[in-house]
C-alpha cells in the first residue's frame, strides 16, 4: 500500500510539474480564431474608402441636403423636418460616425503603409483622413486631431480640440504629406493589390489629383479670410488637381447585393417605403421631393432670373405625375405648404398639395438611384473653384473658361447631349454671362448656382452658402429660410439670421465636457466658425 | 432545524450473536423530535454488524435485519437511539437534538462539506423541501426569499423567460454580476445571452441555463454570499456563488418515487387603459389610424377589452421519476423528468426533459470513486416583445375595434395602415423564436484516504451544451426589414471543463488544536462557440427556412471565444477545541485572457469564528442552554481576484455590414466592441464582513446577523469613451464600486413538540451599491442594452449614485427648476440625460411561515420588497397609442415655466393633443418612474402525507398530495404588470435590465397540484 502512495504521490508531483511547464502554452488562448487583429494595408484599403462614404459623408449629407434644401419632407410631424427646419441638436451624429466609424480605419492604413514600406497607402490615407477632417471642421469648427486615435498608444479619454485655424493648417499639412507618398515610387504593394481601389483602381496619379483637388477646396474656403486667402495657390492647385472627366472621386454603389450596398438616399437612408402611393398614410421617405429651390436653380439663369430649362434638371428629378412639370416644395412647409417659392421671388401654387403633383425624391435620376455614385470632389468642381479664384484675382476670362468647363462637364457627366449642352450655353452667353463677370457678385451668382448643382446633396454646399452669406444677390430671390422654422433658437423676425454652424454630439458633450465647452444649440447654431468671419 | 447527509461515520465493533431466526425486512422513517422533520442521511447499522443504511430525504429507510437484532440510529448533532427489532417490520423513530452541537454542514469550495460553526463568513443553505415548495420549473426563481442577501428577479411571465440572480448587489460597472453555479462540484453555465438573432436584447430576451437543472434532482443548495465564502472558487467570487448538490442515493434498498405537478397560470396584472377615445388622428376618427387619438366613444359603443382578451390560462406539467438506493457500499440515484409549460399567450412554451444518472462505490477500504451523468433537452417558443411589433402590440390596438379579428379572407393579415403594427395575434403565429439545447453535465470523481490523517480528491467534470436559435418573420409583417420574411438563425455550442485536485492533511496538536491543510490545483477550459446566419426576402412566402432565399440575401459569421485559467490553491484552518476556529485561504490564478506579464495574480483571505456559548461553558461561565443556546461570533476579510474578457488586450477587425457602415466590403475596426487594451490588469474586490449567531430557548429562536463590505477598485471595465477619441468604448482599468450591507436571518419556532408545529423563517437584507470612482469625465456608465421606451430611458450605474440608476430625458429646465417652454409654450425635453431613480430596493424580506399538524404541513411565503424604482416603459407606449390614462386630459394647458426665447414667465395656453403627448410627453422619462415595492404572497403549498400505517397495506412506502398557490397575492403601488421584471433579460451586465417595464410578458398568477409516489 505505501508503495502505491509513494507512486501516486510522485505521479501527483509530476503532473504539477508538467502543467506548470506547459502552462504558457496552455494559457496561449487569447488570439480571436476569427476576427484578426491586423491586416494588410491593402486589404484595409477598401474599408477606409467605403467607411468615408457610408459612416462619414453620408451622415454629414443626410441632414445637411435639408438644410441646404436640395429636399424637403412630407409631413410636418415626426422627425424628418427637423434638419429641415434647423432644429439640430446634440443628437445630430455625423461627429460619431466619422470619428468611430471612419476615421480609425484610416489612421490604420497611415500607420500599416509605414510599416509596409507601401507609402501609396500612406498618400492614400491621408487624402482621406483630410477630407473627412475637413467635412468635419467645416460643420463644427474646432475639432479634435492631434489627441485622436493614432493606432500606437491608448485612447485619450479627453482628448482635446484644435481651433479651426488649426485644423485647416493639420488638413493641408496632411495633403502635402499624401502628395510627397505619392510622389514615392518605392512601393511594396500597390494601391490595387487587393483591389481594394474602389476609386481609381490603383492609378495613383488620380490620387495625387484627388489631393490637390481637396488642397484647392480647404484653401478655397478662406475667401473670407483676407490675410489668409491666395488665389494664385488656389489656381495652382487646380491646375495639379484633376484635369478631365472620369477622374471624378466618387464613391460606387453596387447593384444586386446586400441593401447596404445600395446607394442610401435610394434605400436604406429612410427610403424604403411600404407604399407606392405618394398619398398613402405609409409614404414618409425622409425626404419626399426635391425644393423648388433647386428646381429653380435648374430652370432659371442667376442674375436675371431668366427661365431657361437647364437639361440635367430631366437627369435629377422626375415630373410630376400629374402633369409633367417639374415642380418643388418649400424648405419646412411639407406636402400641406403646396408649391415653393418661384425663382422670381413669388409664391408658387400652394393648392399643390397633392402627392402626384411633384416628382419622388429617391430613385429618381442621377443621384439617388440604387448605384448612383456619391462625389467626394469632381473635376466639375474643381474647376468651378479656379473659376471663383480666378474671378476674386480679377481674371475674368480666365474665371469664365474655367466656369464654362466646370459647368460643361457636369453636364456630360450627367449624359446630356453636345446638342443641349450648346443650346443651354448660347441660352447663357445670350443672357449676359460675360458682362456678369464683370461684376463680383454676379460672377459669383453664376459660379455658386452652379456649384449648387454640381455639388447636389453634397454638404459642401452649405460651405458655399455660408461663404456667401445665403445672399439672395447669390442664389436668388427664392432662397429663404424654410417655414416651421426653428424659432426657440433662431429669431423669427430677422430673415439674414442662419444656421452657421452644428451642435456638438451629446456624447462628446457628455463624456469629454471641459473640451467641448459651450454647446448650447444658440451658441453653435448661431455662432460663424472661424473662416466665417472676416 | 437543517441537516446534511454525513458522509463518514464512525461504529464501534461489538461481538456479534449467532442467532438462527428469520430475516425480515425493516422499513420506517426518521424525523426530528424536536421539529417533527423528516431527517435524511441518518446511519442505520445493525448493531454489533458492518455496513448498514442512511435514511433519504424524507428521512426513509429500508434494512434487512434479524428479528432478534437490535438498530442503532445515529445523526450528527443528534442522541443516537438503538431499537430492538422484536419482529417488527416498522420502525418510525425521533431523534432527540444533542444541543451541545449544532452541526449543519455547508458545501463550501469544491464539494467540501464543512461544519457551519467552524465557517468565518455567512452561508445559507436552502433545503431540497424548499425548493419543491416553491414550485418554480426555474430554480432560480426557486430561491426567491429563500436567502438573505440574494435579490433574484424573473423577466417575465413567458415560460422559459430569465431570471437574474445578484448577492449583495453588484461589484462589476460593465460586465456580469451575477453569482458562479457550482453543480456538484463543477461549475456549470448561467448565462443568458443577450440580442440572439440579431435582435435587441429587449426583443427576445432568453433563457438563463440555470433553467436546464432539474429541481427535483436538488439535495440541498448553499449560497456562499461574499468573497470570503467563494474566494477558492477564484475569480467570479466577487459575485458570490450558488452550489447546488444533487440527490445521492440513501436508505438502503432501491425505492421508486414519481411525482407530477399540474400547474394552472393567469395574468395577475395588466395596466389600466383609458375607454373614452377611440381610433384616430389628431382628434378625428380614422380607420386606418394605428392609435387612439381619435374623438371620444359615442354613448353605448362597444369597448373592446383586448388587453384582458388577449391573455389566455396557462397550463403546464411536470413528471419526475427517480430510482434511488444504497448499499454499504454503494450510493445510487437516477432520475428522468420531463417539464411541458404553456405560457398566457399560444405558441410561447417551454419543455424540457431530463436524465440523471449518480452513483459512487467504495473500491476497498480506502478508495471511494463516483461519478454522474446529467442530460437535457429544453426547447422553448417564445415570442417577440419590447417594441409596438410584439406581442404587446396590444396596448396600442383602438378599442373600438376587435383585435381578435385580424385574418382577411385570403389569409394574410388585417393591418390598420402599412406603417401600423402587426397584430399580435398575427404575431403569435407567424414571428416564432425557438431555442433548442441538448446539454450534458457530466463529472468523475474519487476520494482516497491512505491514511487517517490525509485524503486526496480528484474531480473531472464538463458541462457542454449547444443551443440552436432560430427566429422567423414571415411575410406579411409590417416591420420595414422584414417585408418579405426574414429569418435568423444561430447554432452556440458552450462548454466547460474543470479539473480539481486536492490533497488535504489533518493534525492534531495535543488534545486541544486541530490542524488541516488543503492543497490544491485547479484547471479551468471554457469555450463558446457561435455560428450565426441571416436571411430575407423568402423566395416562396409561404415557407420560412434560410434556403428558401437568394444567397445575395444571406450573412453568415462565426465567434469562438476560450478562456482557460490554471490555479493554485491553499486552505489552512485550526481550531481549538472546536470552540475557536482560525482559517486561511490563498489562491493564485494564472489567466488567458489576460497580459502575459500579468497573468499570474494571488489573492488571500482570512476568517475566524468563536462559538461564544462554548467558550463560556469552558471558562465554567455557563452551564446550560436553556436561555441562551447558542452564540457565535465570526469575521472574515477577503481579497479576490478578476480577469478580463477573452480577446480584450487588443481590437478586432472584422466584416460587419450595417447602417452605420455600409457594406465595408472589407475588413474595419469593429466599433460595436470595446477598443482593445495592451495593458490591462486583474481587478480586486476586497470585501469585509462581521456577523453574530444566536439562538436562545433550546434553539427555538435564532438570530442571524451579518454585515458586510465590499469595493471593487480599478475594474477592468468596458466603458464609454467620447468618440473623438476614436471609438464608442474601450476597456480600461477604472471605476471603484462600493457594496454595504446588512443581512438578518431568523428563525424561530413558537409551537414544537406534539402534534402541531409552527416555524418562522425570515430573511431580510439591505444592500446599497454605490459607484466610487469612474475614469476619464465619465459620470455615468450607460447599459445600452437596457434601453427602453424608444431610447427615452437606459439602465445606467452613476458617479456617486447607484450601480442601478435609471438614465433617461428629463424636462429641460433652468437653474432654479423652471421648466424652459418653447415660443408656443410647450415643455420641452433636454437632449442631456439624468438619473431618474434608483431601481435597488432599500430592502428584501421573505418570511416563510410553516405548520405541521399530523400528516399535512402548510407553508407560505410572503416577500417583501421595499423601494426600487421602475421605469414604465409599457405606460409609455401606452402614452404614445393615446390609451394611457395620463392622456385623458386633451384639453388646454397653461404649462407653469419661463419662455426660453424670452425669459419671460408663460401665458400661452396650448393644447394637449397628440402631438404633445407622443413626441414631447413621451419623450421624457420622469413621469414613468414608480416605485416598484410590492409585498405578495409568493407562494402558499399545502401538503399531506399519507400516514404508513395505511400505505403499509397496499405495498407503498409514501404517498403525498400537495397543492401550491403561486403569487396569488400582490399588493403594490405599481400602476402597470407585476413590477418584478427585467425588460432585456438576465443577460444584461453591469447596471443590469431589471426594474425595466418594456413591453414583456406579464407576469403570472397560479396554482398546482401533485403528488409523490414511493414505492
Amino acid at each position: 500500500m505505501n508503495t502505491i502512495i509513494k507512486k501516486g504521490i510522485a505521479c501527483l508531483a509530476l503532473g504539477a510539474l508538467i502543467t506548470v511547464s506547459s502552462c504558457k502554452k496552455f494559457l496561449d488562448v487569447n488570439v480571436d480564431p476569427n476576427n484578426p487583429t491586423k491586416v494588410s494595408a491593402a486589404n484595409r484599403l477598401v474599408g477606409a474608402i467605403t467607411t468615408s462614404n457610408g459612416a462619414a459623408l453620408w451622415r454629414g449629407s443626410r441632414e445637411v441636403a435639408g438644410l441646404t434644401q436640395y429636399g424637403v419632407t412630407k409631413l410636418l410631424t415626426g422627425t424628418n423636418l427637423n434638419a429641415e427646419t434647423w432644429r439640430f441638436t446634440a443628437s445630430y451624429f455625423c461627429w460619431q460616425n466619422t470619428y468611430v466609424y471612419t476615421m480609425p480605419n484610416i489612421i490604420d492604413l497611415i500607420n500599416l503603409g509605414e510599416e509596409e514600406g507601401s507609402p501609396c497607402f500612406v498618400g492614400a490615407g491621408k487624402t482621406l483622413l483630410a477630407m473627412n477632417f475637413g467635412m468635419l471642421a467645416d460643420q463644427y469648427g474646432a475639432i479634435v486631431i492631434d489627441e485622436f486615435y493614432n493606432g500606437k498608444t491608448q485612447l485619450s479619454l479627453t482628448p482635446k480640440m484644435q481651433d479651426q485655424q488649426t485644423a485647416y493648417q493639420r488638413i493641408d499639412k496632411l495633403l502635402d504629406d499624401a502628395i510627397v507618398a505619392f510622389d514615392n515610387p518605392v512601393n511594396k504593394t500597390t494601391l490595387n493589390s487587393a483591389a481594394g481601389d474602389i476609386l481609381f483602381q490603383g492609378d495613383v496619379s488620380k490620387w495625387k489629383r484627388f489631393a490637390w483637388a481637396l488642397k484647392a477646396r480647404y484653401l478655397n474656403h478662406l475667401s473670407k479670410k483676407s490675410d489668409l486667402y491666395k488665389p494664385a495657390k488656389i489656381i495652382e492647385a487646380c491646375t495639379k488637381a484633376f484635369n478631365a472627366d472620369g477622374m471624378d472621386a466618387e464613391f460606387p454603389y453596387l447593384p444586386n447585393g446586400l441593401q447596404t450596398d445600395e446607394n442610401p438616399w435610394y434605400s436604406w437612408g429612410g427610403f424604403v417605403v411600404s407604399s407606392t402611393n405618394p398619398n398613402d398614410g405609409g409614404y414618409n421617405p425622409r425626404y419626399f421631393t426635391w425644393s423648388q429651390f433647386f428646381v429653380n436653380m435648374l430652370t432659371s439663369l442667376p442674375v436675371t432670373n431668366t427661365m431657361v430649362k437647364d437639361p440635367r434638371i430631366s437627369r435629377i428629378m422626375k415630373p410630376a405625375l400629374s402633369d409633367g412639370q417639374y415642380r418643388g416644395l418649400r424648405s419646412g412647409g411639407g406636402l400641406v405648404g403646396g408649391q415653393g417659392i418661384l425663382a422670381n421671388g413669388q409664391n408658387g401654387d400652394a393648392a399643390k398639395t397633392n402627392g402626384n403633383d411633384y416628382g419622388s425624391f429617391s430613385n429618381s435620376g442621377f443621384y439617388t438611384k440604387q448605384t448612383s455614385p456619391f462625389p467626394f470632389i469632381t473635376y466639375s468642381e474643381v474647376k468651378l473653384i479656379e473659376a471663383e479664384a480666378r474671378l476674386r484675382s480679377g481674371d475674368i476670362n480666365g474665371a469664365l473658361t474655367a466656369y464654362e468647363e466646370g459647368v460643361k462637364s457636369n453636364m456630360r457627366k450627367l449624359g446630356v447631349t453636345q446638342a443641349e449642352i450648346a443650346s443651354y450655353w448660347s441660352a447663357q452667353l445670350t443672357d449676359g454671362l460675360a458682362a456678369h463677370f464683370a461684376n463680383l457678385t454676379q460672377g459669383l451668382s453664376h459660379i455658386m448656382r452652379q456649384k449648387y448643382i454640381t455639388l447636389c446633396l453634397n454638404p459642401e454646399t452649405w460651405v458655399d452658402m455660408r461663404r456667401s452669406d445665403f445672399s439672395q444677390a447669390i442664389y436668388g430671390p427664392s432662397l429663404k429660410r424654410p417655414l416651421n422654422l426653428n424659432t426657440v433658437i433662431f429669431d423669427a423676425n430677422n430673415d439674414n439670421q442662419w444656421i452657421r454652424g452644428m451642435v456638438y454630439e451629446t456624447n462628446e458633450q457628455t463624456r469629454n465636457p471641459d473640451n467641448v465647452g459651450d454647446n448650447s444649440e444658440k451658441y453653435r447654431l448661431l455662432t460663424p466658425l472661424w473662416w466665417d468671419k472676416n | 432545524m437543517k441537516r446534511k447527509l454525513l458522509m463518514l461515520f464512525w461504529c464501534t465493533l461489538v461481538l456479534t450473536t449467532q442467532v438462527m431466526a428469520q430475516q425480515i425486512t425493516v422499513t420506517g422513517k426518521v424525523t426530528s423530535a424536536d421539529d417533527g422533520l423528516p431527517l435524511p442521511g441518518v446511519s442505520v447499522k445493525i448493531k454489533g454488524k458492518t455496513g448498514g443504511v442512511s435514511t433519504d430525504t424524507e428521512g426513509r429507510y429500508s434494512i434487512k435485519a434479524e428479528s432478534n437484532e437490535t438498530l442503532v440510529f445515529s445523526f450528527i448533532g443528534t442522541v443516537s437511539q438503538e431499537i430492538a427489532v422484536n419482529g417488527a417490520k416498522v420502525i418510525n423513530v425521533k431523534l432527540k437534538q444533542d444541543s451541545k452541537t449544532l452541526n449543519e454542514v455547508a458545501v463550501t469550495a469544491f464539494g467540501v462539506k464543512q461544519e457551519i460553526r467552524s465557517l468565518g463568513f455567512s452561508t445559507q443553505n436552502v433545503k431540497a423541501q424548499e425548493i419543491v415548495d416553491s414550485q418554480q420549473p426555474n430554480i432560480v426563481n426557486a430561491l426567491q426569499g429563500k436567502v438573505a442577501g440574494v435579490q433574484i428577479t424573473n423577466s417575465s411571465g413567458a415560460a422559459g423567460s430569465s431570471a437574474n440572480i445578484m448577492i449583495r448587489g453588484g461589484s462589476s460597472l460593465s460586465g456580469n454580476n451575477q453569482p458562479l453555479f457550482i453543480l456538484d462540484g463543477i461549475p456549470v453555465d448561467n448565462s443568458t445571452p443577450v440580442g440572439q438573432g440579431g435582435f435587441a436584447a429587449s426583443v427576445g430576451p432568453a433563457s438563463n441555463r440555470a433553467v436546464d437543472i432539474n429541481p427535483e434532482d436538488i439535495e440541498t443548495i448553499t449560497v456562499l454570499k461574499g468573497p470570503a465564502a467563494a474566494a477558492l472558487y477564484g475569480i467570479r467570487a466577487a459575485s458570490g456563488a450558488v452550489v447546488i448538490t444533487t440527490k445521492k442515493g440513501s436508505g438502503g434498498a432501491a425505492r421508486v418515487t414519481y411525482q407530477n405537478s399540474f400547474s394552472f397560470d393567469h395574468v395577475n396584472k395588466l395596466p389600466e387603459m383609458q375607454s373614452q377615445f377611440k381610433q384616430g388622428e389628431q382628434g378625428v376618427y380614422s380607420a386606418t389610424a394605428q392609435n387612439s387619438w381619435g374623438p371620444a366613444f359615442a354613448p353605448g359603443e362597444k369597448v373592446y377589452d383586448n388587453l384582458g382578451n388577449f391573455f389566455k390560462n396557462a397550463f403546464a406539467q411536470t413528471h419526475d421519476v427517480s430510482v434511488s438506493g444504497s448499499s454499504d457500499l454503494t450510493h445510487y440515484y437516477t432520475s428522468a423528468s420531463l417539464v411541458d409549460q404553456g405560457s398566457i399567450v399560444d405558441n410561447s412554451t417551454f419543455k424540457k426533459k431530463s436524465f440523471r444518472i449518480n452513483a459512487d462505490t467504495k473500491v476497498g477500504e480506502k478508495l471511494t470513486v463516483g461519478g454522474n451523468a446529467n442530460y437535457v433537452r429544453t426547447d422553448r417558443e417564445y415570442l417577440s416583445q419590447g417594441s409596438a411589433n410584439g406581442i404587446m402590440g396590444v396596448l396600442y390596438w383602438p378599442r373600438n375595434l376587435d383585435m381578435k379579428d385580424y385574418l382577411n379572407p385570403d389569409g394574410s393579415q388585417k393591418i390598420l395602415n402599412t406603417t401600423g403594427n402587426d397584430n399580435p395575434y398575427w404575431t403569435i403565429q407567424n414571428k416564432p423564436f425557438t431555442s433548442n439545447v441538448n446539454r450534458i453535465i457530466a463529472q468523475g470523481n474519487l476520494d482516497y484516504n491512505p491514511f487517517s490523517f490525509l485524503n486526496f480528491s480528484y474531480r473531472l467534470g464538463t458541462d457542454y451544451y449547444t443551443e440552436s436559435f432560430k427566429s422567423i418573420r414571415m411575410p406579411g409583417t409590417v416591420e420595414t426589414d422584414a417585408l418579405k420574411g426574414a429569418i435568423a438563425e444561430s447554432l452556440g455550442t458552450t462548454q466547460i471543463t474543470t479539473s480539481t485536485a486536492i490533497l488535504t492533511g489533518k493534525k492534531k496538536i495535543g488534545s486541544d488544536i486541530n490542524l488541516s491543510l488543503s492543497i490544491g490545483n485547479n484547471i479551468e477550459m471554457s469555450s463558446a462557440q457561435v455560428v450565426n446566419s441571416a436571411s430575407a426576402n423568402f423566395i416562396d412566402p409561404t415557407f420560412a427556412s434560410i434556403n428558401n432565399t437568394r444567397s445575395q440575401d444571406r450573412t453568415t459569421s462565426e465567434s469562438l471565444t476560450r478562456r482557460r485559467i490554471f490555479s493554485w490553491f491553499g486552505d489552512f484552518n485550526a481550531d481549538w477545541k472546536g470552540i475557536a476556529y482560525l482559517n486561511f485561504k490563498g489562491r493564485n490564478d494564472w489567466s488567458s485572457t489576460l497580459p502575459v506579464k500579468d497573468q499570474s495574480f494571488f489573492y488571500p483571505s482570512v476568517s475566524a469564528s468563536v462559538i461564544l456559548t462554548d467558550l463560556l461553558k469552558e471558562l465554567g461561565a455557563k452551564s446550560d442552554d436553556r436561555i441562551f443556546s447558542y452564540g457565535k461570533i465570526r469575521a472574515a476579510f477577503s481579497n479576490v481576484g478578476k480577469d478580463a474578457a477573452p480577446y480584450s488586450l487588443s481590437t478586432a477587425l472584422a466584416t460587419l455590414t450595417n447602417s452605420f457602415t455600409i457594406n465595408p466590403r472589407g475588413f474595419i475596426i469593429n466599433s460595436n466592441n470595446a477598443f482593445g487594451n495592451p495593458s490591462l490588469v486583474p481587478e480586486f474586490t476586497r470585501a469585509f464582513e462581521a456577523g453574530v449567531d444566536l439562538r436562545f430557548i433550546k434553539n427555538r429562536f435564532g438570530i442571524d446577523i451579518t454585515y458586510y463590505n465590499s469595493k471593487s477598485d480599478n475594474q477592468i471595465l468596458i466603458t464609454r469613451t467620447p468618440p473623438s477619441s476614436g471609438s464608442f468604448l474601450a476597456t480600461l482599468n477604472g471605476g471603484s464600486i462600493q457594496n454595504r450591507g446588512v443581512e438578518i436571518v431568523l428563525n424561530t419556532k413558537p409551537i414544537t413538540g406534539g402534534d402541531f408545529r409552527w416555524s418562522i423563517d425570515v430573511n431580510f437584507a439591505h444592500n446599497t451599491s454605490t459607484v466610487k470612482e469612474l475614469p476619464g469625465k465619465l459620470d455615468r456608465i450607460e447599459i445600452s442594452d437596457a434601453w427602453a421606451a424608444a431610447n427615452v430611458a437606459q439602465g445606467a450605474a452613476f458617479l456617486g449614485g447607484s450601480l442601478f440608476g435609471i438614465n433617461g430625458n428629463v424636462w429641460k429646465r433652468n437653474a432654479q427648476g423652471q421648466l424652459l417652454l418653447d415660443n408656443k409654450g410647450y415643455p420641452q425635453v433636454s437632449v442631456i440625460l439624468n438619473n431618474l431613480g434608483d431601481r435597488n430596493p432599500k430592502f428584501n424580506a421573505g418570511i416563510t411561515n410553516t405548520f405541521n399538524y399530523k400528516d399535512f404541513m402548510f407553508s407560505f411565503m410572503v416577500d417583501v420588497r421595499v423601494g426600487g424604482k421602475v421605469f414604465n416603459a409599457t405606460e409609455n407606449a401606452l402614452v404614445r397609442s393615446g390609451l394611457s390614462t395620463k392622456t385623458l386630459d386633451r384639453g388646454n394647458k397653461v404649462f407653469d415655466g419661463i419662455i426660453e426665447s424670452t425669459g419671460a414667465q408663460n401665458t400661452l395656453s396650448v393644447p394637449l393633443n397628440q402631438n404633445y403627448y407622443q413626441t414631447i410627453y413621451a419623450n421624457q422619462g420622469y413621469d414613468f418612474v414608480e416605485d416598484g415595492g410590492w409585498t405578495r404572497l409568493r407562494y402558499a403549498t399545502l401538503t399531506y402525507n399519507m400516514p404508513t400505517k395505511y400505505l403499509g397495506r397496499i405495498k407503498i412506502k409514501g404517498l403525498s398530495f400537495s397543492a401550491t398557490g403561486r403569487n396569488l397575492i400582490l399588493i403594490t403601488k405599481y400602476s402597470g404588470i407585476d413590477p418584478e421584471v427585467s425588460g432585456s433579460g438576465a443577460g444584461v451586465g453591469g447596471s443590469g435590465s431589471f426594474g425595466f417595464d418594456n413591453l414583456g410578458v406579464p407576469a403570472t398568477k397560479g396554482f398546482d397540484v401533485g403528488l409523490k409516489l414511493t414505492f
